[in-house]
C-alpha cells in the first residue's frame, strides 16, 4: 500500500498541489488524469521519492518514505519518465541491464540475465538489443525504457510490495503498441504490485484502469472506479469540453466521444 | 581469436609498452637497450651509475616517463568523470576551469613563498603547492557547477560560458602573480601555464602513483552510478544512486586528481576531451570499459605528446600543453558544432 497523506507542494509562490489524500492499493492499476499543468507529474514524483521538499507524508507499506534507503527503495520501486535524452552512444542491451543495477553489486548474476531475457522476450524487443539507443525511433525508445523499468521490479520482494510509476508511457507509441503496453501491464499486475500511471486518453482509462484520479489545478477532484465516476459533468469540470458517453453493446465499459 | 574488447585491451597495452620504450630511449640523449640493462643491473646491485647514460635513464628519463603516463591516465579519467557528471562529452578539466583554478592556487604559494618564515619553506614544494592547487581547483569546479546548474538541467552552453569566465579569472590571477613575482619564479609560472614534464622526479612519481591506486579502487564503485547518470539525474536516483553523495565524492576525487597533476606538471588541456572521445568510438559509453581503456589510451597519448614535445625542436623543448591544445582544440570545435548546431540541446 502506498499512502499519500495531506500532500501540499509549492514552487516559489505557486501552489502546485494542495491537500492530496490517496491510498494506492496493491494489485490494482491506478491512472491519474488531468489537464496540462494540473500537477500530475509533481504528484508522481512526490509519491516515487524524487521530489522531497513537500509538506505531508508518503508511506510505503507503512514506512515513511524518507526513512527508506535510496538503494533499498530502488529494488522495489521503478519509474518511467518522459525524458529520453541520452547524450552518449549506448546500446539497448546496456540500457536495459541498468534496470537490474539495484539488484547486483558489480557483475550481474545469472538471475539478472534471466530477468532481462524474460522482459525482452515479453516486450518483443530482442531485435533491438545491439542497436544504439539514440538511433531508435521515439516509440522504440519508449518501449526500451519501459523494458528497463519493468526489469527493475520484475520479481517479488521478500517483505514488501512493488511499485511501478509510469509518466505518460503511451507517448510516441502507435495505437497497436499503446494497446499492447496496457495489456502487458494488466498481465503483469500481481497482488503485490502497485501500478500508477499518467494517461491523457479517458477511453484507455475506462478500458484498463481499476481506479482513476482526476486532478485539476493541484487538487484531487474525483477518485474511484472509472465507470462509476467518469461522466459528462466531470469531464466538463476538469477539461472544460463537452462530451458524450455512449455505451457499447457487449462491452463492459462505455466510450467517451468529444 | 579474442572478442573485440579483449583485442582492444591487448592492443592498447602493447601500444603503451612500445611507446614507453620509445619514450625512455629517445630524446636529447639517446639510450640503447644495453645501457638500459646495465643501469637496471647496477641499480639492483646497489652500485652507482657508471655512465652518463645510466644517470639520464634512472634520474631523468624514467621518472619523466612514469609521471607522464600516470598523468595521462589520470587526466583521461578526470575527463570521463566530468563528462559523466555534467552529462556532456564536451567537458574536461582544462575547459571548465578546474586546471586554471589549480594552477592559480599553486602559483599563489609559489610566488608568496619568499615571504614565509624559514621553517615553513620546507613545506612549500611537497605540501603547500598541491594544497593550494586543490583549493583553487575546488573553488573553480564548484563555481562552474553551481552557476551553470539551473533547476534540473545543466546546459552545455552555460557550462562553457561559466567555464570561460572561470578560466579567465584563473589566468588573470596567474598573470597578476607573474607580474608581482621575482624573475626566476615568473618564468616557472609561465611554464605551468603551458605544462611540462621536464622537471619530473621520483618523489612526484610516488605521489601520483599513490593517487592512481586510489583512483583505480574508486573506479569500481563509480561504474554503476556513472552509467546510471547517462540516463539523467532523476533516472539515476530511481536506480538507487544517492546523487548528492555521489556528486560530492566524485567532485572531491576529481579536483584532487586535477590539483595534484596540475601542481606538478602545469595545465595540460584537452587530454580529458580527446581520449574519452576516441575510446567511446571504440567501446561505447559503458564506464566499465570506458574507464580502464581510457587510462591505457590516455597514458599512450600523453607519452606521444611528450615525445613530440621533446623531439620536434630538439634539443630544446616545446611545452606539452601547446601540443595537446593544438590537437585538442580542433576536435573540441568539431564536437561543439555537432552538439550545439545539430542536436540543439543547448
Amino acid at each position: 500500500m502506498l499512502k499519500l497523506q495531506d500532500i501540499n507542494y509549492t514552487i516559489g509562490a505557486k501552489q502546485i498541489l494542495s491537500g492530496i489524500q490517496i491510498n494506492f492499493e496493491p494489485g490494482k492499476l491506478h491512472m491519474i488524469l488531468g489537464p496540462n499543468g494540473s500537477g500530475k507529474t509533481s504528484l508522481l514524483k512526490i509519491a516515487s521519492g524524487q521530489i522531497q521538499n513537500f509538506n505531508g507524508a508518503v508511506f510505503y507499506d507503512n514506512h515513511l518514505i524518507n526513512q527508506i534507503n535510496t538503494a533499498t527503495l530502488a529494488t522495489y520501486r521503478s519509474y518511467l519518465s518522459q525524458q529520453n535524452n541520452i547524450p552518449f552512444p549506448l546500446t539497448v542491451a546496456q540500457l536495459i541491464q541498468m534496470g537490474r543495477y539495484p539488484h547486483y553489486s558489480y557483475e550481474p548474476t545469472k538471475n539478472d540475465f534471466k530477468v532481462i531475457n524474460e522482459v525482452v522476450n515479453k516486450l518483443e524487443i530482442t531485435h533491438l538489443l545491439n542497436r544504439d539507443f539514440n538511433t531508435l525511433s521515439g516509440g522504440e525508445q519508449q518501449r526500451v525504457q519501459f523494458a528497463r523499468v519493468l526489469a527493475q521490479v520484475w520479481e517479488k520482494g521478500t517483505n514488501n510490495n512493488r511499485y511501478l510509476f509510469l509518466d505518460e508511457p503511451l507517448n510516441n507509441l502507435d495505437i497497436q503498441y499503446q494497446k499492447y503496453l496496457l495489456q502487458t501491464i494488466r498481465e503483469f499486475i500481481k497482488e503485490d504490485l502497485v501500478v500508477i500511471m499518467i494517461v491523457h486518453d479517458i477511453n484507455w482509462a475506462l478500458a484498463y484502469a481499476d481506479k482513476v484520479y482526476f486532478l485539476n489545478k493541484g487538487t484531487l477532484v474525483a477518485q474511484g472506479n472509472p465507470t462509476e465516476i467518469i461522466n459528462e459533468k466531470l469531464i466538463m469540470e476538469v477539461f472544460n469540453i463537452t462530451s458524450k458517453i455512449i455505451s457499447i453493446p457487449g462491452q463492459t465499459y462505455p466510450l467517451v466521444c468529444f | 581469436m579474442f572478442n573485440k574488447n579483449k583485442r582492444i585491451y591487448i592492443f592498447s597495452s602493447i601500444a603503451l609498452c612500445l611507446i614507453m620504450l620509445a619514450s625512455i630511449q629517445w630524446g636529447a640523449v639517446s639510450i640503447n637497450n644495453i645501457q638500459m640493462a646495465a643501469a637496471v643491473k647496477h641499480f639492483f646491485q646497489g652500485k652507482t651509475p657508471s655512465s652518463i647514460y645510466e644517470g639520464v635513464f634512472l634520474q631523468i628519463r624514467l621518472p619523466r616517463v612514469f609521471l607522464c603516463l600516470i598523468s595521462g591516465a589520470i587526466l583521461s579519467v578526470s575527463g570521463v568523470f566530468m563528462q559523466g557528471l555534467f552529462r556532456n562529452p564536451l567537458v574536461e578539466p582544462g575547459i571548465i576551469g578546474t586546471s586554471a583554478g589549480a594552477a592559480f592556487g599553486a602559483s599563489i604559494v609559489f610566488v608568496l613563498a619568499v615571504y614565509l618564515p624559514m621553517d615553513w619553506k620546507a613545506l612549500v614544494g611537497p605540501l603547500l603547492v598541491p594544497l593550494f592547487a586543490f583549493l583553487g581547483a575546488t573553488l573553480a569546479t564548484y563555481l562552474v557547477y553551481m552557476i551553470s546548474k539551473n533547476h534540473q538541467k545543466t546546459s552545455i552552453l552555460s557550462i562553457l560560458l561559466v567555464g570561460l569566465a572561470i578560466n579567465a579569472m584563473g589566468l588573470s590571477g596567474m598573470g597578476f602573480m607573474t607580474y608581482i613575482a621575482r624573475d626566476p619564479q615568473a618564468r616557472s609560472i609561465n611554464f605551468w601555464n603551458l605544462g611540462t614534464f621536464s622537471g619530473a622526479n621520483w618523489q612526484q612519481v610516488l605521489i601520483v602513483l599513490a593517487l592512481l591506486i586510489v583512483v583505480i579502487f574508486s573506479i569500481f564503485k563509480f561504474i554503476k552510478p556513472l552509467n546510471a547518470l547517462l540516463l539523467g539525474e532523476e533516472e539515476a536516483l530511481y536506480l538507487g544512486v544517492n546523487i548528492k553523495q555521489f556528486r560530492r565524492k566524485i567532485l572531491i576525487l576529481n579536483t584532487l586528481m586535477v590539483a595534484i597533476i596540475t601542481s606538478f606538471v602545469g595545465v595540460i588541456g584537452f587530454v580529458g576531451l580527446i581520449v574519452p572521445h576516441i575510446v567511446r568510438q571504440l567501446v561505447g559509453s559503458d564506464h566499465k570499459k570506458l574507464l580502464p581503456i581510457s587510462m591505457l589510451v590516455g597514458a599512450s597519448v600523453l607519452l606521444l605528446a611528450d615525445l613530440a614535445a621533446r623531439l620536434l625542436l630538439a634539443p630544446s623543448e616545446i611545452p606539452i600543453g601547446i601540443i595537446t591544445s593544438l590537437v585538442g582544440a580542433p576536435l573540441f570545435i568539431f564536437l561543439l558544432k555537432k552538439s550545439i548546431f545539430i542536436k540543439s540541446d543547448a
